[in-house]
């Protein structure tokens, strides 16, 4: 299984559309929120042509709800192949969790029950999915804060299980690793070590708020030394993997993600070195 | 898969209307009980789609003031869960919900129907609009059987209180003027040209032509119809000079000559 190292990107967001055009900014990738352009027209889609014409695109959803006990939403899947074959990502990437059933969307990126029967689930989805998209599909594990008693195995067993059995890649967030790990109580680098090496395609990096006894993933901080510390083991585990920041919320000027953005590259040129050596 | 569907019906129903008895599900930790595990889930699904709402009624948000805005938006929540796969359509029922529900300040439903065809407007699907060159290569005696078709960004409103006016004073950051009722209903079009959203009042007359040209009336009907404003020899001109108007505002997308597309 061949990774694509895409380099080092951002989330594009609607604050930073002039600024990117404008200046052609040292930023390898960018990451669009697929619903954002799920509108019929107007600036979202004007501003991704125009930026898609100097930089690759990944899409990645927030809604496709892959654990959800209703049925698929073809409709849904239908919009984002029709996306994706208008804007040709490198990859579809969406959330290891439910969003809502009985036909609603709550908008949140609710955890699953880690059973067997999940497992099952949600494997015979991913697989009509990547076979609907012809492509290979990548999911994300998702922050949380509840665990379900009726859950038989660890997170990371769940996701790798899934992973195996659906043949879909792995978004890592090293971010949501961080704050479930403080939530529920376990040690990140047990995490990391259980994970399939061969299909961790992206990673994910963001900032939190800590609330105390507990943690929440509110995308509105800089990320803090315990993520980068997580991030630098991540890729002495798995190598090179196109990563990227996500900055949903108090969004501050391109020129501060990116300085953020190259210390990412930093650490990762540090730990290639060393794994060279 | 009950046992899945049990527990994500538990939780949602938790989220949505605070029923359900999802805590004994939930494993709890010495240092953070069920219940303020679940009440971190209960509280960011509230607060996303207030914030939704927001971002789609802004103007409507400063005029309320924020805590009049998150009455409203809760009560909205409560009886309208989202069953959309983006949270940018969330709030389509608003200006009904207000209509219904807030029968004393019927002027807030018209000021949610501005900033939700605002959004609409900006949307709408992208398409080309006509040049006058391109209607100009119509011979005059074609002209009568011209039809058009607007751009899909033109929504045409009525608007019985002077809510523009508010709309606009809070835009610009000035005091809202209090509201008032007109005689008879003011009509609005609202469109985009050049990604930005347009808008403007419309005379009698160009109401009236702008309704029968969205009627699929022809240019020669829509001369006809004139006559109860201007007189029968003046009516092609004024006719001509609403076109001219519409085609450098970008409004028209196509015109149908004799069943062709222009």
């Amino acid at each position: 299984m061949k990774k694509t190292f895409l380099g080092y990107g951002l989330g594009l967001r609607t604050e930073h559309y002039e600024t990117i055009l404008d200046t052609k900014p040292a930023v390898d990738w960018f990451e669009v929120i697929t619903e954002n352009y799920l509108v019929p027209g107007g600036k979202p889609h004007y501003y991704l042509n125009k930026i898609r014409e100097n930089y690759p695109i990944v899409m990645h959803g927030v809604s496709m709800s892959i654990g959800s006990s209703d049925s698929l939403d073809w409709e849904y899947l239908n919009d984002v192949k029709s996306l994706a074959n208008k804007i040709e990502p490198q990859w579809i990437s969406d959330h290891l969790c439910w969003t809502g059933i009985q036909g609603k969307n709550t908008h949140d990126l609710l955890p699953l029950p880690y059973t067997e029967e999940t497992i099952q689930h949600v494997v015979e989805r991913i697989i009509q999915i990547q076979d609907f998209f012809k492509q290979r599909i990548l999911i994300e594990n998702v922050s949380s804060y509840v665990s379900y008693k009726e859950s038989t195995m660890t997170e990371w067993d769940f996701l790798k299980e899934i992973s195996n059995r659906a043949d879909c890649l792995i978004l890592l967030d090293i971010n949501n690793i961080y704050v479930s790990s403080v939530n529920h109580e376990f040690q990140p680098e047990t995490y990391l070590a259980a994970l399939p090496k061969n299909r961790i395609q992206q990673i994910h990096l963001a900032g939190h708020s800590n609330m105390g006894d507990y943690i929440i993933d509110t995308h509105d901080h800089e990320i803090i030394d315990p993520v980068w510390n997580l991030f630098a083991m991540a890729l002495e585990k798995y190598g090179l993997v196109s990563t990227m920041i996500e900055r949903d919320d108090n969004i501050p000027s391109l020129s501060a993600l990116i300085s953020e953005l190259n210390h990412a590259k930093k650490i990762a040129g540090s730990v290639l070195m060393e794994t060279e050596a | 898969m009950k046992p899945l569907m049990n527990l994500q019906n538990k939780f949602q129903s938790y989220l949505v209307t605070s029923d359900g008895d999802i805590n004994a599900y939930i494993e709890e930790t010495k240092k953070v009980s069920a219940t303020t595990r679940l009440e971190i889930y209960s509280n960011a699904y509230r607060y996303r789609l207030i914030e939704a709402l927001s971002s789609n009624y802004p103007i409507l948000q400063t005029y309320l003031g924020d805590e009049l805005f998150q009455e409203l938006a809760l009560l909205y929540i409560a009886s309208h869960p989202s069953t959309f796969k983006s949270i940018r359509w969330f709030g389509d029922q608003l200006e009904s919900f207000l209509r219904e529900q807030y029968t004393e300040f019927p002027y807030l439903a018209e000021l949610a129907k501005i900033e939700w065809h605002m959004t609409l407007t900006f949307d709408a699907p992208d398409c080309e609009f006509i040049n006058i060159e391109a209607v100009m290569q119509i011979p005059p005696s074609d002209w009568p059987m011209m039809r058009f078709i607007l751009h899909p960004s033109v929504y045409l409103l009525d608007f019985q209180w002077n809510v523009i006016q508010i709309w606009q004073r809070i835009s610009q950051n000035d005091d809202p003027c209090d509201p008032t009722r007109y005689d008879i209903s003011i009509p609005y079009i609202f469109w985009r040209k050049d990604l930005m959203n347009q808008y403007c009042s419309l005379p009698q007359d160009e109401h009236y032509a702008m309704t029968s040209m969205i009627n699929g009336f022809s240019f020669g009907e829509i001369c006809e119809g004139l006559c109860q404003w201007v007189d029968e020899q003046d009516a092609p001109l004024r006719a001509a000079s609403l076109l001219k108007g519409w085609i450098k505002s970008g409004l028209i997308s196509e015109i149908i000559n004799n069943g062709e597309f222009q």
